[in-house]
């Protein structure tokens, strides 16, 4: 039995765009949902007392804080982007290989000009 | 084979129509949530505690946390089989796999009894 040769270095394999979409998509969705909880804890504190929401809105200032609530919009818009191509693929659209290149372009382009915009509330 | 979705079971089918749909309520909630923000830009707690009473949002707010709940199991189920197989990992596949998904249970458990909070 011949081993078939392994070339697993994910630093030199270049992946298509489309690739690149379909994992980014997995990453986001990872980081969005270790996350959540974070942050919702984040807002029950916020709403529960005045004092709370003075507490939250100092932690805002932090940079460790703003760090990751900007991941957290930038891995949610992305997923929401690419999850709307998604639907539109499983529905029978944009299935060929010409536009699904386009698509995941426009996916990279269009969340990037979002996250862009969403940070400049963060920061 | 699409027949098998009237019988309500766990199938394969059912559950990529399932993970489709919560999709699209959670695309839902979080367009009008930003749409709200981006228009009326609540920066003090009275204004947030208000947007958290109207009986819609808490609704939306508890619909959105089970579809994430279930959206977001179905996912790391994937990703679990996907990464943390006997071939990737060794013998330390069925462990990981059970520590991940045991803390994914958990995180989902804390962010229902976070919205329990936030609603209530």
């Amino acid at each position: 039995m011949s081993k078939s040769p392994l070339f697993l270095n994910l630093l030199k394999i270049r992946l298509p765009i489309t690739a690149k979409a379909s994992i980014t998509h997995r990453i986001s969705a990872v980081g969005v949902f270790f996350l959540i909880f974070p942050f919702m804890g984040a807002l029950v504190i916020a709403t529960s007392s005045p004092e709370g929401f003075l507490f939250i809105e100092n932690l805002g200032s932090l940079f460790l804080f703003k760090i990751l609530l900007n991941l957290f919009v930038a891995g949610l818009t992305y997923h929401y982007i690419a999850g709307i191509r998604h639907l539109i693929m499983d529905f029978g659209y944009w299935e060929t290989l010409k536009a699904g290149s386009i698509s995941a372009y426009g996916v990279f382009i269009f969340s990037g000009i979002l996250i862009i915009y969403f940070s400049t509330f963060i920061w | 084979m699409v027949t098998k979705l009237y019988t309500l079971k766990r199938t394969g089918v059912f559950d990529y129509l399932m993970v489709r749909v919560s999709a699209v309520i959670q695309a839902v909630y979080f367009s009008v949530i930003t749409y709200y923000w981006l228009m009326y830009m609540p920066v003090n707690y009275t204004q947030l505690i208000g947007f958290f009473d109207i009986l819609l949002v808490k609704i939306g707010t508890l619909i959105v946390l089970l579809s994430i709940s279930y959206h977001s199991i179905q996912g790391i189920h994937h990703i679990v089989e996907d990464y943390l197989t006997e071939a990737r990992v060794g013998n330390a596949a069925r462990f990981l796999k059970n520590s991940v998904l045991a803390f994914s249970y958990l995180q989902i458990l804390g962010a229902l009894i976070c919205t329990a909070f936030i609603i209530v």
